[in-house]
């Protein structure tokens, strides 16, 4: 996250109070949505993280189904899990502020299908593509 | 109660007070809500309230607040006080947070099923109910000198299998392993170490859900200690005298073939 440094002012200090994991949680939410349209079948599948912290261990949890992705957070739907993260707000604060994000391996430790979340981070972490007409016209077809 | 905030002035500061200054902020709230005993919960109460004062979403239906789930703005406003006096942009997290978190993962050094029935243990455990049957059964097959083949299989009945491993195993000398009926106590005391007919030892997988339902063994693994997370799935092992009568205490390892070094270290 390359930027300039201009000052604090706007930013209201309690903001300090908003754990890392809901920031990291609802920022990539917000990503696997919108390269939600690229995921089929194969990509279908239920991730649980558990962040442990402060305050106790929160487990957040998200499905991804052909074409979308449900934050399942707040309800016990989605069956078993094919993957699970483990890690704590600590490691998460690192992954959101670090300057060299190459330092952050092992952050985040992934028991169960780590492949399939590495499918998913990639689509995600890929460019986004422009919504050009051609670009819709071939999502469409797809 | 009311949270003290400081003037806007105070929230200009050189770039190099812009950590401290966050933190500072932080320790006070703490100070607070602890001088005033209330909880944690109560005091992001009062942060919502003052988030939805200064224009934040912070309604459920809005993305919600509640919980995990923030909303996008507010989580950028949180970012932004993360980074020191650095403003993010949405298209600057959005399109880096894929990568960061890529490059954060890292496979488990568990062996993957294992873990993964831990995982689908928490599962049920922290949403569905407090506490399910974990069915283990076991197939051996003997080899020459000393090897053991055995597979493991872990059901959940309202899951089916959640796991199907082999371990190829090295016996101490003079012993051999069967597969037992479930045991009296109710767990599946599933393979059962023979000596020269004096003694016999009883490998058994520990009962999962009375492991969990413990309390302290439910933080451990919720905090994510590995130890006592890989415990839960870890053989249990037992030593009876011919008689039944039990006559040494059980342990655990982390392996099959864990708990076979250590019986023959300790028990033989």
């Amino acid at each position: 996250m390359n930027g300039c440094l201009p000052s604090l002012a706007g930013i209201p200090e309690y903001m300090s109070l908003i754990a890392p994991h809901a920031v990291w949680w609802a920022l990539l939410m917000e990503r696997l949505r919108q390269v939600a349209s690229t995921f089929g079948a194969s990509h279908a599948g239920v991730l649980d993280v558990e962040v442990g912290g402060d305050a106790g261990v929160v487990s957040l949890r998200f499905a991804i189904a052909p074409g979308r992705v449900d934050d399942l957070s707040t309800s016990p739907a989605g069956g078993l899990p094919r993957a699970r993260i483990r890690t704590t707000d600590a490691a998460l604060r690192a992954l959101l502020t670090s300057a060299n994000p190459a330092s952050l391996a092992g952050a985040l430790r992934v028991s169960g299908d780590a492949d399939w979340l590495r499918s998913l981070l990639n689509t995600a972490a890929a460019p986004s593509t422009a919504a050009s007409p051609l670009n819709l016209r071939l999502r469409s077809s797809r | 109660m009311t949270i003290q905030t400081k003037p806007a002035d105070a929230l200009r500061p050189r770039t190099s007070d812009a950590r401290a200054l966050v933190g500072q902020a932080l320790e006070h709230v703490t100070k607070v809500a602890d001088k005033l005993a209330v909880d944690s919960g109560t005091v992001r109460e009062q942060v919502l309230s003052r988030a939805a004062a200064d224009g934040y979403d912070v309604s459920p239906e809005g993305a919600g607040l509640r919980g995990p789930v923030l909303s996008l703005q507010v989580a950028l406003g949180a970012l932004g006080a993360m980074t020191g006096s650095r403003p993010v942009s949405l298209q600057e997290a959005l399109g880096s947070i894929g990568e960061r978190t890529l490059h954060a993962i890292a496979a488990d050094p568990l062996p993957g099923a294992r873990a993964h029935v831990g995982a689908m243990v928490a599962e049920y455990l922290g949403r569905n109910q407090d506490s399910f049957t974990f069915q283990t059964q076991a197939a051996v097959t003997m080899g020459e000198a000393g090897k053991a083949t055995i597979r493991l299989t872990e059901t959940i009945p309202t899951a089916g299998i959640v796991a199907d491993r082999t371990e190829t195993v090295q016996l101490p000398v003079g012993l051999s392993l069967e597969v037992l009926p479930p045991s009296a106590r109710g767990n599946a005391g599933i393979l059962h170490v023979k000596s020269d007919g004096q003694r016999s030892f009883e490998l058994d997988r520990m009962l999962v859900s009375e492991a969990f339902i413990r309390p302290t063994c439910l933080d451990a693994t919720r905090t994510g200690d590995s130890k006592a997370y890989l415990d839960l799935f870890s053989v249990h092992m037992m030593a009876y005298r011919p008689n039944g009568e039990a006559c040494s205490s059980s342990t655990s390892a982390y392996t099959l073939q864990g708990a076979l070094d250590i019986l023959e270290e300790n028990l033989l």
